[in-house]
């Protein structure tokens, strides 16, 4: 079977590297069975590399541990479910994954659209294949999955403890699919440019394709958050690691560009603006790539770390070259047709959200490699970490977030002064009593999260304030509010589908808020029977059950969690600390059980790892999160207690992220129609 | 460069300004030795905060933390114990002076650097128009 496997590989390898030279000496020829030919080999590819990717999964299930592989990332005790998360948790299987990935969305994507795009097709396929190319020469030569060790072995090391957790059946597969898909637009963009007269032809499928690569993306990324924060014990879910920095990057940049394309697609303009935006994603892409599998930063996620990096950053270097030469070459020929009319036009906000889009990443991105050029400069090696990205995104992110709530207010080409004027007042209105309210309601001294909440309540009403007078019209001819109002979003999908993810991104922006300024959070160690009270709650350990297994040896503490009247406990409280601890005989009988949670604290011998997973009570106004720290020889468990206010809206906002991005994928009835008369 | 460009150009600085004003008497020690595991990294961990590792060494640097705030250290000073004894390397990010300042600064610049490209895409609008 590895047999098979790796000559599948090696088939790829030939079968892309035909795809580039046939195509362009097609191109060249003008050679139509050529270029027809060169864009079977990508789908012949395609088949080639699912043959390996079974062969290597038949391996895992076969327990063939003969395979390098294999062997070090499964073993006998290992649950087969678990098959497809040792498949990717290693270099040589992610990246047998990735060019699955690529392979599979180039196929479809030129099946589906040659007619469409006919002219810059043949150039797409030569780029595309030569990307796929480069994979499966690293696949074939320097990262091998079918590497066998040689003899006969009869266990296995087994996958990483941290990884056996449902969050991973997704998490990186979504996040490693997503970053390779931005090969596609990348390919397109630069094939209409290379091409040189059609530069309007590729956008709808452009922006398509980047809109399923960016959501991809997108709730990758708020999965692996998701999966810290309940898994990994440190109440966190987003670090500012180099490889969580990475991933957000070209997640940005997309950003940027599907907001930017939409004034190509209305106004012809930007068109070089947007494959500029395009090539910096890819690049970006590559640097992840780089910077995730040998690069020179220390992160959390060395899960695929390998001594790859000259490859990647070779290729990287490779990508930066052609997409600056082809650039160079084309755009003396290319003149913008239009410029902006207005400062108060649709267009000109757009540009405006690019260039905070763009401030925040290249604010990341020097934040990422500024360890480096302190090693090099002064050999004195230091951290990046979350304060200073915190501190330098913020006021951006605040920004971008205003932005939010102006621009769907503007209309195209320019706007009448008095009219926004009269549009604006109503979400300022809301904000305005929202920091009142804030102020004296509720009497919040720190004015940061004041002004975000602000600003966000500025942005959701702006947004609410569309859809109601919208609406409203609507029903003023005759429909009911429900069907007014579902008519009106599906008029234009890409516009109501992005207000959809604009409140997702509001729903992260509470969260992020809440927990960062309004945790509170306290650190004990107790007995059983005892409880630790902080603020409105008590929770008391209740129970501990300690089991044994093959690889790990468990322990589970048990905690109810009551509601409290804090008066009642004021003359245990202590000066210094925000939590205390009383005993048993001191509970007040009117506390209400809300619930229970579990605690648990695995440790893997083999791995000398631990693995930590929290209890938590999770409602929209706060999560109660306690984290197991120690299990103390005289039998008290340390644990630190925290109320993260509004976490459960950083969750909520997926399925919103998510259906805000398929609500803009959706075709219209136009589109639909388009398609057929075009065939 | 004319008065009006000049009051926008500060006013971009603005919102890098009233970011990290928080001022460190107002919180309890508890509070202060949480949000100092926050600054200060795990030495023997790869790229975790004392307040994310579960390291014993991580443990211990928190009981430092603790008796140093005990003592009546402030921030700062505590912050500069553990750079002595483990390098920059432990700062979760390098304080805003010497060479550092580097980092600090660039951000500022790329902002300023886009409002500028901003204002010339502006100007150029104008003239067309």
């Amino acid at each position: 079977m590895a047999e098979l496997g790796f000559s599948c590989l090696l088939l790829g390898l030939s079968l892309s590297c035909f795809g580039v030279i046939g195509n362009l000496i097609g191109i060249i020829t003008n050679s139509q069975e050529l270029i027809v030919s060169s864009r079977r080999a990508i789908y012949m590819t395609t088949f080639c590399i699912s043959i390996s990717i079974i062969s290597l999964i038949y391996l895992f299930i076969s327990n063939d541990f003969s395979i390098k592989y294999v062997h070090d990332h499964s073993n006998l005790a290992m649950d087969k479910s678990y098959v497809w998360v040792a498949f990717y948790s290693g270099n040589e299987g992610s990246l047998l994954y990735i060019t699955f990935i690529l392979t599979l969305a180039s196929s479809i994507v030129i099946r589906f659209n040659f007619l469409k795009t006919k002219l810059i097709i043949p150039w797409a396929t030569t780029i595309l294949s030569g990307v796929i190319f480069f994979y499966c020469l690293v696949l074939s030569f320097y990262a091998n999955p079918f590497k066998s060790i040689g003899t006969e072995v009869v266990d296995g090391i087994g996958i990483n403890p941290l990884l056996t957790h449902p969050g991973m059946f997704s998490h990186p597969p979504m996040l490693m699919a997503g970053l390779a898909i931005i090969t596609i637009p990348f390919a397109l963009a630069n094939a209409s440019l290379i091409h040189g007269k059609k530069l309007d032809d590729w956008i709808n499928i452009g922006r398509i394709t980047t809109l399923i690569s960016w959501g991809i993306l997108g709730a990758g990324m708020l999965l692996g958050a998701w999966w810290a924060y309940t898994i990994l014990g440190w109440g966190g879910y987003w670090s500012w690691d180099p490889i969580e920095n990475v991933a957000l990057m070209p997640w940005l940049i997309l950003t940027a560009f599907i907001h930017s394309i939409m004034v190509q697609k209305r106004r012809g303009m930007f068109q070089v603006w947007n494959i500029i935006l395009l090539n910096i994603a890819f690049i970006l892409a590559q640097f992840g790539t780089f910077i995730n599998r040998g690069g020179p930063v220390v992160s959390v996620h060395s899960f695929a770390s390998s001594t790859l990096g000259y490859v990647f950053l070779s290729f990287l270097i490779f990508s930066l070259i052609f997409s600056f030469v082809i650039f160079f070459w084309r755009i003396p020929k290319i003149q913008s047709k239009r410029n902006i009319e207005s400062f108060l036009s649709r267009e000109s906000s757009f540009l405006i959200n690019n260039f905070l889009l763009l401030s925040i990443t290249f604010i990341i991105f020097w934040g990422v490699i500024y360890p480096l050029f302190s090693d090099v400069i002064r050999n004195i090696s230091v951290t990046v970490a979350a304060p200073y990205f915190n501190r330098t995104n913020g006021p951006l992110l605040l920004l971008l977030v205003i932005m939010m709530g102006i621009g769907p207010l503007i209309p195209w080409r320019k706007s009448d002064k008095k009219i926004l004027f009269k549009k604006i007042l109503f979400p300022l209105g809301i904000s305005l009593l929202i920091l009142l309210s804030l102020i004296i309601i509720i009497g919040l001294k720190n004015y940061i999260p004041i002004i975000a909440f602000a600003s966000m309540g500025f942005a959701l009403s702006s947004i609410c304030y569309e859809w109601i007078s919208d609406t409203k019209n609507r029903i003023s001819s005759g429909d009911k509010i429900i069907t007014a109002w579902w008519n009106l979003i599906n008029s234009n999908r890409a516009r109501h589908g992005g207000y959809i993810v604009h409140i997702s991104i509001i729903m992260i922006g509470m969260g992020v808020i809440g927990t960062n300024f309004f945790e509170e959070r306290t650190d004990q160690a107790i007995h059983l029977k005892e409880s630790v009270i902080l603020d409105n709650y008590r929770i008391e350990y209740i129970d501990l059950i300690q089991k044994s297994r093959s690889d790990r040896i468990t322990n589970s503490a048990y905690m109810n969690v009551y509601k409290i009247n804090p008066i009642q406990y004021e003359e245990y409280s202590s000066e210094n600390t925000k939590g205390f601890k009383i005993t048993e005989k001191n509970i007040s009988p009117d506390d209400k059980n809300i619930g229970t949670i579990v605690l648990k604290h695995e440790f893997y011998p083999s791995f000398n790892q631990i693995s930590v997973r929290s209890g938590i009570l999770s409602t929209p106004i706060e999560d109660i999160y306690v984290i197991p720290r120690d299990f103390l020889d005289d039998g008290r468990i340390g644990i630190a207690v925290s109320i993260n206010p509004m976490a459960w809206w950083l969750w909520a906002a997926g399925p919103f992220f998510i259906l805000g991005t398929m609500f803009a994928l959706w075709p219209s009835r136009n589109d639909i129609k388009k398609n057929i008369n075009q065939k | 460069m004319s008065s009006k460009k000049k009051n926008l150009l500060y006013l971009s600085l603005f919102p890098f300004l009233i970011f990290g004003c928080i001022n460190e008497n107002d919180l309890s020690l508890e509070q202060r030795s949480y949000q100092l595991s926050k600054q200060i990294m795990c030495p023997i961990c790869e790229a975790q905060t004392l307040d994310q590792s579960q390291s014993q060494l991580s443990k211990d640097m928190k009981k430092t933390i603790l008796n140093l705030l005990d003592e009546g250290k402030t921030n700062e000073e505590i912050r500069d114990f553990f750079t002595n004894r483990y390098g920059e390397e432990v700062l979760a990010s390098p304080p805003q002076k010497g060479f550092n300042v580097f980092l600090w600064i660039v951000p500022s610049i790329i902002f300023l650097t886009g409002i500028l490209i901003i204002f010339n895409v502006y100007k150029n609008m104008k003239k067309t128009n």
